[in-house]
């Protein structure tokens, strides 16, 4: 026997093979790779909504503190020139030095101014903030520095002088500098805070400060920090979570194809075996068949040699022996074709359960067949002063048949209907000829059978209980074959039976077509030498 | 003239009891108890008939029939083939293997006779 692993490790395996084999992890490391690469383009964009919402943050505290400033430095010009709203005045450097030399303000106050303005200015140069401005109340610019960046007053600025508070956006993107028409526009993101602030005057006077933060460089940090935090993780993460669930589906599929590797080969090994198996018994079936027919070879020679004797003696050509010893020689020679038909039925048995029958067929003329199952009868009939009636169908029938089996059939069925009905009874063998088939019944006025042993009738080895108990001879073998010969011409055979009644048994077979011969007179009658006596054979013609 | 047989059993009591049977009605016999030398017991004897067994020794009735049917003279004279095998078609077989008859063992009163007489009528034909 080849070991199961050897003769298929040895095998080499082909590429359509190995993805045949092992497509479902295949397919899943490709799902996976796909699975990893938009979970990274996720995990990016996630990354960015972050950082920008950090940078926002951020860039509107320093737009706050930026403003802050702003605002501090104009309360003071404000309150320092004791000017209150006038919106021209207050104005960058030159407006304080038109104003210094209008003689308005002192020469202290318009350094302290200059240094405010100064300060500012010097603050947006040194800071982020692209652009600043100031408005007063109706949203009247007084007051800007910085580029011109396009953010005119909006919902924003509205929004922050109703509430109160900084309405700040991050906008990306936004043109640098004035030459905005070039291809390659340089672009800075910003942080776009509108804030509201209290100028401390002693009234409820409020400022709104523009402010344009650029936050590229923190926006930048922010989301490549955030991306390297998150995505590097994140990541590494789901990459080690789907090859530990590669490796698994591998080994899964690893170990299922070589279970099933070897369920193949045990199904290969166990179907080997059945054919040996197999092979076996067909063996041991021949054998047994040539035991038996070697078997029943031996069985008759002996027997074809007593019943001859027997016969010789039944001659009594000396005439030496008396009533008394011829009177024994009978049950000799019955139970020696008993015996003989045993062996035959056997012999039968055998070759039907091992499908070696074979039928030799040939056109079977139905009523002369019967008669010659009928005069075969006569002596048995006479012995029990039956009668065996004919009644013969006047369209001929021909059947494509072997005549021998089914003269066998016919044989054990009025054999049974004999041996089954009393002395001095009438048994009638029936043929009906229609366009299609041809029915052979057996009819007898015997015992007749119970529902339930009609029903195994035709049971191997059956026999009906009252049979047994009656001593009738019998093996329960003949009705059996009987039933597969009629079967091997599929043709039917079927059985009435009423207890106490009777028996009818009818074969029906098919008649060979465009052989349908109507004869105009009545054939022949058969008259058997016992015609009128007990024990007969007598024809009757179909009505 | 008395029909004359040739009978080739190699079991004892059959050819006797085939003998016995044929002695009955008047025929002569000649008995031989394999087929070994059945040509020149043919041609010696010159039978009607030849009631021939299938399984024997030494010779079996197939090579027998040969034998038989090799010479001008012997293959002339029926062949009833006698024997217990009851193997389906054995009559076609024979027929086949050139004899005229089958003659089934145990067989029936007064087959012997009637089969023998078949053949005599056939073979004389």
């Amino acid at each position: 026997m080849v070991d199961a692993t050897s003769r298929f490790d040895a095998r080499p395996m082909l590429v359509t093979e190995t993805i045949e084999r092992y497509r479902i992890t295949i397919i899943f490391i490709l799902v996976s790779i796909a699975a990893l690469g938009l979970t990274s383009i996720a995990v990016e964009r996630v990354a960015e909504r972050i950082g920008e919402k950090a940078t926002l943050r951020a860039g509107t505290a320093i737009a706050s503190l930026e403003a802050g400033i702003v605002g501090t430095a104009f309360s003071q010009v404000t309150s320092n020139i004791g000017l209150t709203q006038d919106r021209s005045s207050l104005l960058v450097t030159d407006t304080i030095m038109s104003v210094y030399e209008a003689g308005e303000i002192d020469s202290t106050t318009a350094i302290l101014l200059l240094t405010g303005a100064g300060d500012v200015d010097q603050l947006l140069s040194s800071s982020n903030v692209r652009h600043m401005s100031l408005y007063i109340p109706e949203f009247d610019l007084i007051w800007e520095s910085g580029e011109a960046v396009g953010l005119p007053v909006g919902d924003e600025a509205v929004e922050a002088i109703r509430s109160g508070v900084p309405i700040s956006t991050l906008r990306r993107g936004l043109p640098l500098g004035s030459d905005r028409d070039t291809v390659n526009q340089k672009t800075f993101d910003a942080v776009d805070a509108w804030m509201p602030l209290s100028i401390a005057a002693g009234d409820s006077q409020v400022l709104l400060v523009h402010i344009v933060l650029d936050v590229s460089d923190i926006l930048a940090a922010e989301i490549s920090g955030t991306q390297s935090a998150i995505t590097k993780w994140t990541l590494a993460v789901i990459s080690s979570l789907l090859a530990v669930m590669s490796v698994v589906a591998f080994m899964g599929e690893h170990l299922m194809s070589k279970k099933n590797d070897r369920l193949i080969f045990s199904e290969r090994l166990v179907a080997k075996r059945l054919d040996e198996e197999n092979r076996k018994l067909q063996r041991l079936d021949k054998a047994k068949n040539e035991f038996l027919s070697s078997v029943s070879h031996e069985l008759k020679t002996p027997l074809a040699a007593v019943l001859a004797f027997t016969r010789i003696l039944k001659g009594n050509k000396k005439n030496n022996l008396d009533d008394s010893n011829l009177k024994s020689l009978t049950p000799i020679e019955r139970n020696g074709w008993r015996l003989n038909a045993l062996i035959d039925d056997l012999l039968d048995l055998s070759r039907i359960e091992s499908k070696r029958i074979r039928l030799q067929k040939e056109a079977v003329n139905v009523q002369g067949m019967v008669e010659e199952v009928a005069r075969s009868f006569e002596p048995t009939l006479a012995g029990r002063y039956q009668t065996l009636t004919l009644n013969l169908d006047k369209r001929v029938a021909w059947i494509d048949a072997d005549r021998g089996r089914m003269i066998q059939v016919l044989t054990n069925i009025v054999s049974n209907a004999v041996k089954y009905s009393a002395p001095g009874t009438e048994i009638v063998l029936t043929t009906l000829t229609s366009d299609h088939e041809v029915k052979m019944s057996v009819i007898d006025h015997g015992r007749g059978m119970k529902v339930e042993d009609i029903e195994q009738l035709f049971s191997l080895f059956f026999r009906a209980p009252e049979a047994e108990q009656s001593s009738t001879p019998g093996t329960g073998i003949g009705l059996y074959i009987s039933k597969k010969i009629v079967e091997l011409h599929k043709g039917e055979i079927e059985v009435e039976s009423e207890y106490g009644i009777g028996t009818t048994v009818t074969v029906t077979m098919s008649r060979v077509l465009g052989s349908i011969v109507t004869g105009e007179k009545t054939q022949p009658v058969y008259k058997s030498g016992f015609d009128s006596l007990p024990g007969s054979v007598q024809r009757r013609n179909a009505t | 003239m008395s029909v004359r047989v040739l009978v080739v059993d190699d079991e004892e009591d059959i050819r006797d009891a085939l003998v016995a049977e044929l002695e009955g009605v008047d025929y002569e016999t000649v008995v031989l108890e394999n087929g070994e030398n059945i040509v020149n017991t043919v041609l010696e004897t010159r039978p009607d008939v030849i009631v021939l067994d299938l399984m024997m020794p030494k010779v079996n009735g197939n090579e027998a029939i040969s034998a038989l049917k090799d010479d001008p003279v012997t293959q002339r004279i029926p062949v009833i083939v006698a024997s217990a095998a009851t193997r389906s078609g054995i009559l076609t077989a024979v027929r086949e293997l050139g004899a005229a008859d089958f003659l089934q063992k145990p067989w029936r009163d007064g087959e012997l006779v009637w089969r023998i007489d078949q053949a005599i009528g056939t073979g004389a034909a």
